[in-house]
């Protein structure tokens, strides 16, 4: 038998392998595709205080082995979901890291601190590549100072949860903020969210999406989000002790074992789910595979181990 | 022989419970040119879940999606052989997502073959249209929620008007009709006969209720299908409560028979298509605009689950 659980800052994980948010939905769209019991972590789509409709349409559009999204986190908010999504999640028995956002410092503390009172979940995920309404529209992930304002408001409000700060990767230097989120009391650290890009439709010589520009994700960004794990894990998040939870682009039990390696403890997947439900599962078969023919005891034993020489 | 005899017309009575959708791997029975521009793939599928006319499956169109490295074998002395066969190049990432334009019984009877009927466009639509006869399909379906017939009476008819790719699930709509003894008017439309996405025995049925638009004139009438429903109707004195109008082709299209079957008080359900990422109502790409009753009197819905199937007068048309 191989031991595949791990530990996020006291959150005990069956295996190392959860969703990522917005694109799982609630939980209950993929009831009649894959059992979600048998995963690590479930993470909720991003929860606002209030309902939000999204941006106009169209809102996706694919690309090489990736997928370009602006979604505009359309999500139920809050009440709605306090509601009628929690009694479905308790259900699966798994820890519930619910994913936040707000359009200021105010309002990511005000809804961590409805959420620290709620028992069913876990932990709290600031989904911080959000424009700041306050700070001129800039993404709140792309300027550390505001990461660290964010990271201590919510924590703040946020006592009887683990605090997840999910990082965006468009920025210089990962490293920056991620030192910022955890200096302001993260307990664990996610990334990458997708990348900033943009398609264009060339017969009508516009941007394709109703937004104008989208994000990345899917394997095509796998490459990048695993050197800024890498970075984080090994300069930042490691000698912190701090735990980080890696995704973009995993389709593949080996794209999960990268991240593993490169120092993560748990790995998301995320466009891969919407295509393939029971990947969540595949993968981490794939994982106790791996295990298995290298004659490991436990996940655990290859976490951040890569060789040197 | 009495229509519903008709080999073409959908034969496999749903005896599956209202059970849920799920994900299964079908087998190709047939792949094969039906026009000039489209192809119609008979897959064929163990205990495939309950369906109707207007849901549709989301075909995965790439080798193998299985995860890496995998065991798949346990030699003699213990030692564990990873399958390392690799699909780097996957051709289409995303699932596509096709109507259901059919289905019948397998003769051997607990299987199902799904029709579908598709146009090569991009990468998605060639990989399906090099599938042989016997390789594997992974599909997940049935997906949305399908026409409505439920406030059909025994004397309705039901139009159906269908344009180009936009005539396949009205087919599934049409056999299913016409075996219960509803009585429907089909009215098909394309540019040219030849690219027209109809099955040659429907087209050599005297008996078959179908009127064909060809806009240069190769066959039936000269014009387009809102045309020659238009002449139609212009030869009826039908109440509009006696027909129900149901529509799926290029959304200008769809719109006119829209605005049209409103302004005459018929009922009109339509058949949107949007850019799926998921088909699951996970991503919240398919969003669709309708009425609501309160302000701010419009809200999103979304066409994999909420539709595609939409009551006329609930779309918001895209531009206006
Ligand atoms: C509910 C639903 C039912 C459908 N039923 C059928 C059917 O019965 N038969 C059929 O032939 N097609 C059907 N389609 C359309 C079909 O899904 C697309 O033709 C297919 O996804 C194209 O894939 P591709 O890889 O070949 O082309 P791609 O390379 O993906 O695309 C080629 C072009 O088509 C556009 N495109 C891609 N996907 C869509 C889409 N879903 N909607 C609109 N534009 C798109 C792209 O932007 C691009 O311009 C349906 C779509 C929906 C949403
Ligand atoms: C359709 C879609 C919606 C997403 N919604 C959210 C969201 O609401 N909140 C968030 O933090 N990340 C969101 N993401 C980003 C993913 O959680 C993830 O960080 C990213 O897609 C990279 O992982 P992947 O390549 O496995 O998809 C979304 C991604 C997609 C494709
Ligand atoms: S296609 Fe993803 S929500 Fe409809």
């Amino acid at each position: 038998m191989v031991d595949l659980s791990v530990d996020i800052a006291g959150m005990k994980l069956a295996n190392p392998i959860m969703t990522a948010s917005g694109t799982a939905g609630y939980a209950d769209e993929l009831a009649d595709f894959v059992n979600l019991k048998q995963i690590g972590a479930f993470v909720t789509k991003t929860i606002t205080l209030e309902p939000r409709a999204g941006n106009a349409y169209p809102r996706v559009i694919e690309t090489a082995s990736g997928l370009v999204n602006a979604v505009g986190l359309a999500n139920i908010g809050l009440d709605a979901f306090l509601a009628e999504k929690i009694p479905i999640l308790s259900e699966l028995g798994l820890p519930i890291i619910v994913s936040v956002a707000g359009k200021t410092v105010e309002e990511y503390r005000a809804i961590t601190e409805r959420l620290d009172s709620v028992d069913a979940i876990s932990a709290v995920e600031l989904n911080i590549s959000c424009p700041n309404v306050s700070e001129g529209g800039i993404q709140f992930g792309m300027d550390a100072r505001q990461v660290a304002k964010v990271t201590a408001a919510a924590r703040q409000a946020c006592n009887r949860k683990v605090l997840i700060v999910k990082l965006s990767p468009n920025v210089t230097d990962i490293t920056t903020p991620a030192r910022a989120a955890i200096e302001a009391g993260a307990d664990a650290i996610s990334l990458i969210n997708t990348l900033n890009a943009m398609v264009i439709d060339i017969e009508q010589r516009k941007p394709f999406l109703a937004n104008r520009t989208g994000g990345l994700s899917g394997p095509a960004i796998h490459p990048v989000a695993l050197y800024m794990v890498y970075q984080v894990c090994s300069s930042v998040a490691g000698p912190a002790g701090v735990p980080v939870i890696a995704m973009g682009g995993v389709r593949t039990a080996r794209d999960a074992i990268e991240f593993l390696l490169a120092g993560a403890t748990a790995v998301a997947i995320g466009t891969a789910t919407m295509i393939n439900p029971t990947c969540l599962i595949e993968v981490c078969d794939g994982i106790r595979d791996y295990l298995l023919e290298h004659n490991y005891k436990s996940v655990r034993e290859i976490i951040g181990t890569l060789q040197d020489d | 022989m009495k229509i519903t005899d008709r080999d073409y017309l959908t034969k496999d009575n749903f005896s599956a419970p209202e059970s849920k959708r799920g994900i299964f791997t079908a087998r190709v029975v047939a792949n094969e040119p039906i026009c000039k521009e489209h192809n119609r793939l008979a897959l064929k599928v163990d205990s495939f879940p309950a369906s109707k006319p207007g849901q549709f499956i989301n075909i995965l169109c790439s080798t193998s999606e299985s995860s890496y490295p995998r065991v798949i074998e346990q030699a003699d002395e213990g030692q564990l052989i990873m399958d390392k066969a690799n699909v780097l190049a996957a051709p289409a990432l995303l699932r596509r997502p096709f109507s259901l334009a059919g289905r019948r019984k397998d003769n051997q009877g607990a299987q199902s073959v799904l029709e579908i009927i598709y146009r090569i466009i991009g990468s998605g639509t060639r990989w399906l249209s090099q599938l042989g006869e016997g390789e594997q399909v992974n599909i997940i379906g049935p997906l949305g929620n399908g026409f409505r017939t439920d406030f059909l009476q025994s004397e309705t008819l039901a139009v159906l008007i269908g344009g180009g790719t936009g005539i396949a699930p009205l087919m599934y709509l049409a056999s299913e009709l016409m075996l219960k003894g509803q009585r429907i008017k089909f009215f098909v439309g394309a540019a040219s006969k030849d690219i027209l996405p109809i099955s040659k025995a429907i087209l050599e049925d005297k008996q078959f209720p179908i009127i064909i638009a060809a806009e240069d004139g190769s066959a039936g009438f000269k014009g387009t299908v809102l045309q020659a429903w238009e002449d139609w109707l212009g030869r009826q004195s039908l109440s509009p409560s006696g027909i129900v109008v149901y529509t799926c082709g290029p959304e200008v299209m769809m719109r006119e028979v829209a605005q049209r079957c409103i302004a005459m008080g018929v009922r009109c359900q339509v058949s949107l298509e949007r850019i799926m990422a998921c088909g699951m109502g996970i991503c919240q790409g398919c969003a669709v605009k309708v009425r609501t009753e309160t302000p701010p009197y419009w809200q999103y819905k979304l066409t994999c689950t909420d539709g595609p199937i939409f009551d006329a007068d609930e779309v918001i048309w895209q531009d206006g």
